[in-house]
């Protein structure tokens, strides 16, 4: 992750064929304090996307060329998956039901009310800086976790599952103090002070999912 | 028509009803001519034989004198004979001649035909007592051209004045049909025929027949209201599926003026404004007012019972218009659309109300087919051109399942169906609107999949 990118200042994308509303959406947003930019079409958006830019969009539903439902896919699948507020003009409830189900923060019907708007953008750019902030994390504590050797990280494997020093170097067949070195090491590489935090980390890397065996036998 | 008019006048003045025939109609032949001339020329021999004898009595002695005695009293026999037979002949055929005028009179009389003969010099104007009839005018009152144009309605006189003066200067029959008020009070709509000839004298006179086609034109008029209000009500049906469509138009302008107003709103509350923002904001407003306001102009335009008006229009635009008009529904049916169209406007005279009608029919009928034989969709294209460089054409195409060779014939005749729920009025009411405006609708099959109709226009002349 850059670091320019990643301090810039939220945006709200707003993707509507209409230039009116376009504006008037814009003038909206700015009067509350958000930086908004505009796009005739979901092509022109994506053209010069980057998912890096913290944001949300805001699409309007039943556009030409490629719909707010498929842009929504589009957004969905990269790193950095963007929360949509969705605006329409069309009561289609099938497609509402459809963009929720994909994740949309809401759906709104045209004409829009100016709290219902910003409360969304609102909801969706908190939404958007968690993932964000949490992605950031994640990222740490994997690198941390790259900085572990095979041995330390067959070592925390025991740790983890709750195996005294004495108990670890009977297992591995090394003697009682390598392995409280190794534990010291693993605990200032992970960057924590204790077991407990140690598996709160080992769970946000997914650790106990993937499973040990590849850990304990490499 | 001269002689049928001929032969009625004729026939009145004979049954003693019309006292004043206006001409004599009586023609005497070469062969009447030839034999009165003998007939005078041996009456002179005789008369000069008679002063002779008279003269000299020792006359009748002269062999001489004796010899052109009998020659004379032969002739003048043979004369005589041929006088009668040549009076015979003409009584015959007076009476066949009446006969048939009779005959032409009585057809006339139950035609309900009214005949008249107008002498412009004298101003009199005849006519046979149908006509009074019609006119509703009895029969003492004297009749004059004046007295006829003073109950015709004000709208048909002028053109009823230059209709008989056409006739009278030209040799071909002029025919008119105006509206007359009648002293009972009722307005009737006749049709006039006249026609100039010649009296005996050489004079030129007027004469002509006169139908009362008030009837007719009633009939015509219910028709017309019933056609008219088969399309409105077509058209209002149509508005139904429309409907999301005009919600959609409605809501992106009201979208901005909510957006735009309650963005100034909070500037003002803030006193973060900047008066320059604050007059675009008000300029957009409007502007997206009377947005809004145009789709309900529209709207309402399309949902009123109107005349046919007819106005100079580019016909590229009603096209590119009514498919604004549906592109979102069509989108929601996930039909794609391709619009070509003609570079140059399209001028043509007509209603756009109707034109509009005619293309979303042909549109709907288009994406129908297509969603009811496949629900992934398909492709509607429109494209206009200019056909024979006197015709704006537009061909509505779509890749459904095309038309059934044994329904294409009669495709646009009413109730004709190809759909489960349909009337089959739509293509009917299509086809009055394209003949409303001297135009064609036809419909073909594509070479590969589906089927294109084309509809036709006369353009309108471009104002020099």
């Amino acid at each position: 992750m850059n670091i320019a990118t990643a301090t810039s200042v939220p945006q709200v994308f707003v993707i509507d064929d209409d230039p009116s509303i376009l504006v008037a959406l814009k003038r909206l947003l700015n009067s509350a304090g958000y930086e908004a930019k505009t796009f005739a079409s979901p092509r022109e958006f994506l053209a010069c996307h980057d998912s890096n830019v913290p944001g949300c969009a805001v699409v309007d539903v039943g556009m030409d060329e490629l719909s707010g439902i498929a842009l929504q896919e589009c957004l969905s699948l990269g790193d950095n998956p963007r929360p949509i507020v969705f605006v329409t003009a069309c009561d289609d409830v099938r497609v509402s039901v459809q963009a929720m189900k994909a994740g949309a923060i809401d759906f709104l019907s045209k004409p829009v009310s100016d709290v219902a708007l910003l409360t969304a953008v609102r909801n969706a750019l908190e939404l958007d800086q968690k993932a964000r902030q949490e992605r950031r994390e994640l990222a740490e504590l994997r690198r941390r976790y790259a900085t572990l050797t095979i041995r330390e990280r067959e070592v925390m494997a025991h740790i983890l599952r709750g195996r005294l020093n004495k108990q670890i170097a009977y297992d591995l067949g090394i003697v009682e103090k390598t392995a409280k070195v190794h534990r010291g090491r693993i605990m200032e590489k992970m960057e924590v002070r204790s077991v407990a935090a140690l598996t709160h980390v080992a769970g946000r890397l997914g650790l106990y999912e993937s499973g040990w065996d590849h850990v304990s036998h490499e | 028509m001269t002689e049928l008019l001929r032969r009625a006048l004729l026939s009145d003045a004979a049954d003693g009803r019309q006292t004043s025939v206006p001409y004599s109609l009586a023609h005497i032949s070469l062969r009447d001519r030839l034999i009165g001339g003998a007939q005078l020329i041996a009456a002179c021999c005789c008369l000069l034989l008679f002063i002779e004898y008279v003269s000299k009595p020792d006359f009748l002695a002269d062999p001489t004198g004796r010899a052109a005695i009998f020659i004379l009293l032969g002739v003048s026999a043979l004369l005589m004979l041929a006088g009668a037979l040549q009076s015979e002949r003409r009584a015959k055929r007076e009476s066949v001649l009446r006969e048939d005028q009779k005959r032409t009179s009585l057809a006339a009389q139950s035609a309900n035909l009214g005949l008249w003969v107008w002498d412009r010099a004298s101003g009199t104007l005849w006519a046979t007592p149908a006509y009074r009839t019609l006119m509703g005018l009895s029969g003492d009152v004297p009749l004059t051209m004046e007295t006829v144009l003073s109950q015709i309605h004000t709208d048909d006189l002028a053109g009823l004045r230059t209709a008989i003066n056409s006739a009278t200067l030209g040799e071909k029959a002029v025919e008119y049909e105006y509206r007359f008020l009648r002293k009972d009070g009722q307005l009737r709509w006749f049709r006039m025929r006249a026609n100039a000839t010649l009296d005996p004298d050489g004079k030129r006179q007027l004469s002509g027949l006169l139908v009362d086609i008030t009837e007719q034109r009633k009939i015509e008029a219910e028709v017309e209201s019933q056609r008219r209000s088969l399309t409105h009500l077509t058209r209002v049906g149509m508005l139904g599926q429309l409907g999301s469509a005009l919600a959609h138009e409605l809501k992106q302008p009201l979208t901005a003026i909510l957006s735009n107003a309650q963005a100034l709103q909070r500037l003002l509350e803030r006193g973060a404004l900047d008066m320059v923002e604050v007059r675009a904001v008000i300029r957009d407003i409007i502007q997206d007012d009377s947005r809004a306001a145009d789709v309900i102009r529209h709207l309402r335009s399309l949902l009123k019972k109107d005349e046919f008006r007819g106005e100079a229009m580019d016909l590229n635009e009603i096209v590119a218009q009514t498919l604004k008009l549906v592109r979102n529904d069509l989108i929601a049916r996930r039909i794609a659309v391709s619009i070509r169209l003609h570079g140059a406007s399209l001028p043509v005279l007509g209603d756009s109300v109707q034109l509009q009608q005619l293309l979303l029919n042909l549109v709907f009928n288009a994406v129908e087919a297509m969603v009811e034989s496949n629900a992934r969709g398909g492709t509607l294209t429109v494209t206009t051109n200019v056909a024979d460089e006197r015709a704006a054409h537009v061909a509505v195409s779509d890749t459904g399942p095309g038309v059934k060779d044994e329904i294409l014939g009669k495709l646009f005749e009413p109730f004709v169906s190809t759909k489960m729920n349909g009337l089959g009025l739509g293509l009917s009411i299509s086809r009055a609107i394209a003949a409303s405006h001297q135009g064609k609708i036809w419909a073909e099959n594509n070479p590969t999949h589906g089927a294109t109709f084309h509809i036709s226009i006369p353009l309108a002349q471009e104002p020099p």
